[in-house]
């Protein structure tokens, strides 16, 4: 695990290094200002449509920064000494995924001043607050697992990019297909959509499934990373 | 295949196990922590048992403005209806920008849920627990059961709704998809109607004519659901209608200076409640004022059994003389008091009417008593376990086990009126403040490693 | 001399392109190997999988006895590996990344300070280390690389191109530190400068689409190359040509202007020439013997055939 922490170390200094880590994060809490602005228009202090824009937000940034995961670093020739160090595959991708985490617990943490405006102005419940936050965090790290299986294979960042927006898309896909189906079919389909999963965060409840869902996420993300490593030897 | 190869796969399908278990698991389980103030996506037991009485597609629809919270929050809780129970689907439907459903559901008003079971309709007035459940409930039941409420004795009246009214009770008959009928056998020829699913006398001030008790008595013993709710206030005599089924009135005025509320120790709180009797499941205590006592009969027939169901504590006493100053003297009758009794008669009823077993059939008998009546007013349905009390007895007199003892949920005020002014300092804090410090911190970083490889 | 990593029948396929097959060599201990080869041989790809960056598909191959393919970790933990491209994070100091990859190659959290000061100065890095790494120049980054392989102090280093982009300064002290290296250690060392390797290595593996052609010590390759002789004659240069190409050990003889170009082999070569000449009536005004059995020759010899 040391190993590990070590690679998402490194990883995260470099994107703060970068304008990238930087830019993306200055980004993120600009545009939850400006959904913020949108989503009161119901005039009600409820953050319930915020975080429900924001998870979608959450996709793009998933795919931004995961395309920098491996794809990027192939491209600038470091991804050789690092497969040639003494580290396993699982350790590159749980480190790898620290250290995207990194950035995602930063750019999340900089919309903080959305509720507290919120709550400055008027009488929010403050449990989906919690409850929406603590989706935000599960949803990306699930996202960014995703992301950093397509980055895994392939050297090109935009392709790693798009694909990831791609595999997203496909799940959310998989929600509307299922609503002109019936039976056990529906129900799976439902199931794989990230869209049935988050209606618990926004209302301010914490569900067994939808948090074993994004835990799964984020677990066949990673094992994906390590079959993909391991496929491209 | 080498070692190593085999190692992977093992653990690839060990990956793949565990994330099906687990997820088959959490979705049989369907727990979840409700961190909301006031918890109104975690569903009521009661309503849990609701749903699982739903075995076919259920299909819930709820005409709402869709721009606005409340469709929102039915979403959120039709979402939490259907996590209980995958058979449950929903819709929210805007009436304005869908006129076709709204037409095609004849649904005028906003608000309304309209339930779909088996061929059936039920309609809710508003999207909220209670009514949704309400509405599952008839649409499960497949049909309205009729309760009948005794007036013409004094009787506070369902729909008073001020601290002494009984207005609390009409809505949970109401909400458990009762219909409520006033029979008064005071007029005309007094019979109570057979189709009435359980009769209730909710504190009668004045006696019973003897025809009236004939009639009552009449339907208790034809298989009926009777609940006497009187107290020490009554001018009637409720023996005549008590005595059949093993339980007599004292009369008297309860006192219990140990287990009472406010300094008032005829303000009497149950605390013993020693049966096992599901008229007292989940019910802890009970606030029983003004109350007189009963007693069991020590010789029952057979097939006639007695739950005590409350009884007041060791130091109490039936005061005989409530006017003069409430002292034990040897003309009180020494506690514990029993206050509640639950009698279950079963007896076989043949054509002939001599009991013989031959050529009948058995009929069943429920009565609830109470010696106060006080308890199920508007002021004191709300304290310690009364609503809980009576939902139980009505239950378990019209043998339905699901009903709903929700309370009403207080909603908060959260408008947010988004003024010009607090979009601008939205917009400036977000947009331009909190981007700008970190953007500026990069910048910091930037020129400090600058300033490092000046010196490099 | 045991050998600290040893190469056994590799191959290593891309879909149905075989880029490597059955390449068996050892890299013994105290020893600088050359790897040499034209473009596309397949001396990369070779490096790749002795390091685990690519499997093999055929073949194995064991570092310090142990097999990369049982167990890539801890036959990785013996490899210093600096890759051709000899990439490195340009967002980092020097030192900053050498204790990233201390870290990352387990070096004791105690001796790290030690390690890396150590791969400092053997990388000729000591005044550089607090420099971002994006402000060096090629030959300094190319440092970098070389400094991160010798980190964690491993039996084995694999350095594809360690000198390409060096100043000739630099190619002298990296090829000092090549030599000092070597004497304890097993070093694999690829270079496209033959002078290089001859001075380093005392054997070579010359590959060539993917195949071994030879492994063999320098000096036997070179005695096996030919001699290149240029002759002016004051008779006619055709007729030295019609003597000499019919002689032993003579491959080839042309004109190239007054000069005739004489390529043998053999260590007499040049006085069988001088005698038959002379013998043949012909006046010989010069020999000059302008390549004797060189690498070089040895090893385009390989590869052309």
């Amino acid at each position: 695990m040391r190993q590990a922490l070590t690679i998402g170390a490194r990883d995260l200094r470099a994107t703060y290094v970068s304008a990238f880590g930087i830019g993306c994060t200055a980004a993120f809490a600009a545009l939850a200002g400006v959904l913020l602005v949108f989503d009161l228009r119901g005039n009600q202090a409820r953050l319930d449509l915020w975080f429900s824009s924001l998870f979608v937000a959450l996709g793009l940034l998933a795919a931004l920064l995961a395309q920098r995961a491996f794809a990027e670093e192939e491209r600038a020739g470091t991804l050789e000494l690092l497969l040639t160090s003494p580290v396993r595959f699982w350790q590159v991708a749980v480190g790898k995924l620290l250290g995207v985490c990194g950035v995602l617990l930063a750019a999340i943490a900089a919309t903080i001043v959305c509720p507290l405006l919120v709550s400055s102005m008027g009488n929010p419940d403050a449990g989906p607050i919690v409850t929406g936050y603590f989706g935000l965090l599960l949803v990306g790290v699930g996202f960014l697992s995703v992301g950093l299986a397509v980055s895994a294979a392939t050297p090109n960042p935009l392709v790693a990019a798009a694909g990831t927006a791609a595999v997203l898309v496909a799940l959310w896909l998989a929600g509307v297909l299922a609503g002109s189906l019936g039976g056990r079919l529906h129900a799976v389909l439902q199931y794989l959509s990230p869209t049935s999963h988050v209606t618990g965060f926004l209302r301010g409840t914490i569900a067994a499934t939808d948090v074993a869902y994004f835990l799964s996420m984020t677990l066949v993300g990673l094992a994906t990373v390590v079959v993909v490593l391991g496929a491209r030897r | 295949m080498s070692r190593s190869r085999r190692r992977a796969v093992l653990i690839g399908l060990a990956i793949v196990v565990a994330v099906v278990v687990g997820n088959v698991v959490a979705y049989a389980h369907n727990a979840q922590a409700d961190l909301s103030a006031t918890h109104h996506f975690s569903l009521a037991p009661q309503t849990k048992g609701v749903l699982d009485q739903v075995k076919a597609p259920l299909k819930v629809t709820a005409f709402l403005n869709k721009a606005g919270a409340e469709a929102r929050d039915a979403r959120f809780l039709l979402a939490r209806y259907q996590e209980l129970n995958h058979h449950i689907s929903f819709s929210v439907i805007d009436p304005d920008a869908d006129p076709t459903a709204a037409r095609r559901f004849g649904i005028s008003q906003y608000s309304t849920v309209v339930v779909m079971y088996k061929g059936r309709r039920v309609e809710a007035p508003a999207v909220d627990e209670l009514d949704v459940s309400t509405a599952i409930l008839r649409a499960v039941r497949g049909g309205t059961k009729t309760v009948c409420v005794l007036a013409g004795h004094g009787e506070p009246a369902l729909d008073d709704q001020t601290g002494a009214g009984l207005s609390k009770v009409g809505d949970i008959l109401r909400h458990n998809a009762y219909d409520v009928r006033t029979v008064d056998l005071t007029v005309g020829q007094p019979a109570v109607p057979a189709d009435c699913a359980a009769l209730f006398d909710f504190g009668p001030r004045d006696p019973f004519g003897p025809q009236e008790v004939q009639a009552i008595n009449a339907y208790a013993k034809a298989a009926g659901r009777v609940m006497l709710v009187t107290s020490s206030l009554t001018r009637a005599d409720p023996n005549p209608l008590t005595v059949p089924w093993g339980v007599h009135f004292l009369g008297g005025l309860v006192v219990d200076p140990q287990r009472s509320e406010g300094g008032d120790p005829t303000n009497v709180v149950i605390e013993d409640l020693p049966s096992a009797s599901p008229v007292v499941d989940g019910v802890n205590r009970l606030q029983f004022p003004a109350s007189a006592g009963v007693a069991v009969d020590p010789g029952l027939r057979d097939g006639l059994t007695v739950e005590r169901l409350a009884v007041t504590s060791g130091a109490s006493w039936v005061e005989s003389n409530p006017d003069n100053e409430l002292q034990f003297d040897k003309n009180d009758l020494p506690g514990p008091v029993v206050v509640a009794t639950a009698s279950d008669d079963s007896h076989v009823d043949t054509p002939s009417g001599l009991g013989s077993a031959a050529g009948g059939h058995i009929v069943r008998t429920r009565v609830l008593i109470t010696a106060s009546d006080t308890w199920l007013t508007n002021d004191f349905l709300d304290r310690l376990s009364n609503r809980r009390f009576f939902v139980n007895g009505l239950a378990w007199l019209t043998q339905e086990e699901q009903l709903l003892a929700t309370t009403a949920q207080v909603s908060t005020d959260r408008s947010l009126p988004l003024t010009a002014e607090r979009q601008a300092r939205i917009l400036v804090i977000t947009v331009g403040l909190v981007p700008g410090l970190i953007i500026g911190a990069g910048l910091l970083a930037h020129f400090g490693w600058r300033r490092r490889r000046r010196r490099a | 001399m045991t050998a600290g990593v040893q190469v056994i029948g590799v191959g290593r396929r891309f879909g149905s392109t075989e880029a490597i097959a059955d390449v068996t060599f050892d890299v013994e201990k105290g020893e600088v190997l050359g790897l040499l080869g034209p473009n596309g041989a397949g001396k990369t790809t070779t490096m790749r999988v002795m390091t685990g960056y690519l499997r093999a598909t055929a073949g194995r191959v064991l570092v310090d006895g142990v097999d990369m393919a049982i167990d890539p970790v801890g036959a990785r933990q013996h490899i210093g590996y600096m890759p051709e491209s000899a990439a490195v994070p340009r967002e980092m100091t020097v030192i900053a990344f050498l204790r990233y990859c201390a870290r990352l190659r387990r070096v004791a959290r105690g001796a790290r300070q030690k390690s890396v000061a150590a791969a400092l100065r053997q990388a000729g890095l000591g005044g550089m280390a607090d420099a971002p790494i994006g402000t060096l120049s090629k030959g300094y980054r190319q440092r970098v690389a070389l400094a991160q392989a010798l980190v964690h102090d491993p039996d084995v280093l694999v350095l594809d191109e360690p000198t390409a982009g060096l100043d000739p300064r630099q190619v002298a002290e990296t090829r000092d530190l090549i030599a000092k290296l070597g004497r304890t250690r097993s070093v694999l060392l690829s270079s496209h400068l033959l002078s290089e390797v001859a001075n380093l290595c005392r054997r070579v593996v010359v590959l060539d689409k993917g195949k071994v052609l030879a492994v063999s010590d320098v000096a036997t390759l070179t005695a096996a190359s030919s001699t290149r002789l240029e002759l002016r004659v004051s008779g006619d240069p055709a007729r030295v040509v019609q003597i000499v190409t019919a002689m032993a050990g003579v491959q080839d003889a042309t004109v190239r202007g007054d000069v005739v170009v004489v390529k043998g082999t053999g260590d007499d070569l040049g006085q069988r020439v001088a005698a038959a000449v002379v013998d043949a009536g012909i006046g010989l005004l010069e020999q000059r013997v302008t390549s004797s059995g060189t690498l070089e020759e040895a090893y385009l010899n390989l590869v052309r055939e």
